[in-house]
């Protein structure tokens, strides 16, 4: 048989579909496939929120070539042209109308007649040398390599081997069916349990196996289909890790005051980085990110990735903190899957979580020793203590020094109050004035030392520790010169050079009339010197 | 290394507070127990601050370094 295209029955399966698309358009779809995946990676989103099976298949049949054209195409609207316009229209520039992709291939039919006449095909295809088998299939792979999708079935079959997991899905509504393989590990990291009658979404790239001749779709990830099937998924996987204690607040950590070295996860792309970096405010810390998707069941693999990245470092960080904005329950799959709650429950480093979503939390969350709402809760969490710090370091600042200026201005009060006495004690006995004046002088002077001293060492603390200490210091000084002036105006020497005088009779100091009698002997102290006198006559003033 | 430092500025935030308290314990307070005391405060206050002085956060994205590591 020359050409593979109509050598038997068996090929008719995956014949349709290499008449159906004509070649350029086919591999302008998969050229468009291949960049949309690159595009969705990079934006850490699903490939269908940058651009539908649908626009793609519909740049791919117009072949557009201003961004006009571009618009013209269903599904492509004013924003989707701002953001990727240049580079859409570039990929379409690039592949110029007729380009094979492998030689003599399906680039029959282009009419799309399902069952072309072989004789046509021999026609079209006269003078090629014929394929074999297996490089038809070849370049049938090659082909399909470009056709990565995103498919909703429900489950018909389910065969699961020590390596690989054979299961088919089809739709309920009519008998379209496809047959899918898994590698184990991912089926394990998916956390998904097929079983027949589940209805799921599985991503994927076709592939036919040779020597079978067979399709099958090589899913990557699997994911719950359904708010209902997964809030099912989620209840059964919360009761599981809840029985086995993962969630149990014995197990949380405390997180660590003044953390210096965080490890991050979170996209690169969003709101949720921009938000967590803002509000941690100038700590002087060190951030490390590690960049993960973080949207749908597509993000399990990088952050598995991220999270066992960190904790093969776990001795260099203080702090693990795991965030992105929030999202519908489908969309924030990734983190009620069981792979990543259990790296996440046995991270070594405390792992804090902001995952924000209020009505169902992930259960990463709920599995990580800290959970809040947002970005900006977590980055308010790791500050707080900082905060805390610095207010209490104004706060202590100001209770010492206050405390000390009062106990300074008690003790400048009780020296007042000593001198005061001491003038009392002076003014009623003055015969022992000398004495006691020389006694204050040295009191004085050791007080005044003493005063001095402490200035001194106040004085070397202001520097530090401001304003407070010159005050109180210079109110002890004003105190003490008060006092000396008082001392000053009730020295009985100065009183004397007034004209007043001290009489004694018999050594003791007069006061009445009383004391006296006459004809008796007085001494009179004046100021310079003393008057022996005769009492003459008494008399009282009233 | 930063274990260290870490504990140390926990450690003078403790003792700062423990000066506080003693301050608030003492009916009559001593002055030259005080002086020693706001001195040590003053030394305390001056670590910490110079510890969490206001300072820009470092930012790396590590992920280049692995794909370097061929993982």
């Amino acid at each position: 048989m020359k050409c593979v295209i109509s050598a038997s029955e068996t090929n008719r399966v995956f014949f349709p579909f290499g008449i159906v698309l004509d070649v350029p358009m086919a591999e302008l779809s998969s050229l468009l496939r291949i960049w949309r995946a690159k595009r969705a990676s990079q934006e850490g989103v699903e490939p269908f929120r940058v651009l539908t099976n649908a626009a793609l298949d519909g740049i791919a049949a117009r072949r557009p070539t201003t961004p006009d054209q571009l618009m013209e195409v269903k599904g492509i609207k004013d924003a989707k042209c701002r953001q990727y316009g240049k580079e859409i229209l570039d990929i379409v520039a690039r592949s110029g109308p007729g380009t094979l992709s492998f030689s003599g291939g399906v680039a029959a039919g282009r009419d799309g007649d399902e069952t072309p006449e072989p004789t046509s095909e021999q026609e079209s295809l006269a003078g090629d040398e014929p394929l074999s088998v297996g490089q038809f299939l070849d370049g049938l792979n090659v082909e399909l390599s470009g056709m990565a999708a995103r498919v909703r079935g429900e489950v018909s079959s389910v065969d699961e081997r020590e390596r690989v997991v054979y299961f088919s899905i089809k739709d309920s509504t009519d008998d379209g069916m496809l047959n899918c393989l898994i590698f184990r590990w991912q089926y394990d990291v998916s956390g998904v349990r097929l079983r027949e009658g589940d209805e799921i979404i599985v991503e994927g790239v076709p592939e036919i196996w040779k020597p079978m001749g067979k399709l099958s779709f090589k899913v990557g990830t699997i994911e719950v289909a359904g708010e209902g099937a997964l809030k099912k998924e989620y209840d059964e996987l919360y009761r599981k890790l809840e029985s086995e204690g993962a969630f149990a607040p014995e197990r949380k950590r405390p997180l660590p005051e003044f953390p210096e070295r965080i490890a991050l996860i979170t996209s690169e792309q969003g709101a949720a980085i921009g938000d967590f970096l803002t509000n941690l405010g100038r700590l002087g810390v060190r951030v490390d990110l590690y960049p993960s998707s973080v949207e749908g069941k597509r993000a399990v693999l990088e952050l598995l990735k991220a999270v066992r990245y960190f904790r093969s470092r776990a001795s260099l960080y203080d702090l693990l903190v795991v965030i992105r904005g929030g999202g519908s329950i489908e969309s924030l799959q990734a983190f009620n899957t069981e792979a990543l709650v259990r790296e996440i429950n046995e991270c070594e480093i405390p792992v804090i979580a902001g995952i924000g979503h209020e009505k169902d939390v992930t259960l990463s969350a709920l599995a990580a020793d800290r959970m809040v709402s947002t970005p900006t809760a977590v980055a308010r969490t790791i500050r707080e203590p900082w905060d805390r710090a610095r207010q209490t370091l104004v706060q202590s600042e100001r209770t010492i020094i206050s405390f000390f200026e009062g106990a300074l201005s008690e003790s400048s009060d009780r020296l007042g109050k000593s001198v005061a006495t001491f003038l009392g004690f002076l003014l009623g006995v003055s015969d022992r004035f000398e004495r006691a004046k020389s006694a204050l002088g040295s009191k004085l002077s050791m007080l005044e030392y003493r005063l001095r001293e402490s200035s001194t060492q106040l004085e070397g603390m202001t520097r530090r520790i401001g304003e407070g200490w010159k005050n109180a210091a210079k109110d002890v000084r004003d105190r003490l010169s008060r006092a000396e002036g008082a001392l000053r105006q009730y020295d009985p020497n100065r009183l004397l050079s007034l004209g007043y005088a001290i009489v004694r009779a018999g050594g003791k100091v007069l006061s009445k009339v009383g004391d006296v009698s006459l004809g008796e002997e007085l001494d009179i102290r004046l100021s310079d010197g003393i008057v022996t006198a005769e009492v003459k006559s008494v008399s009282s003033r009233q | 290394m930063p274990q260290e430092k870490k504990q140390s500025l926990g450690e003078s935030l403790k003792k700062l507070e423990e000066i506080v308290a003693w301050f608030e314990s003492q009916e009559e307070v001593d002055v030259e127990e005080g002086l020693a005391k706001v001195k040590e405060g003053a030394i305390l206050v001056k670590e910490s601050r110079e510890k969490l002085k206001e300072a820009e956060n470092e930012f790396e994205i590590v992920k280049k370094e692995l794909e370097g590591d061929g993982e």
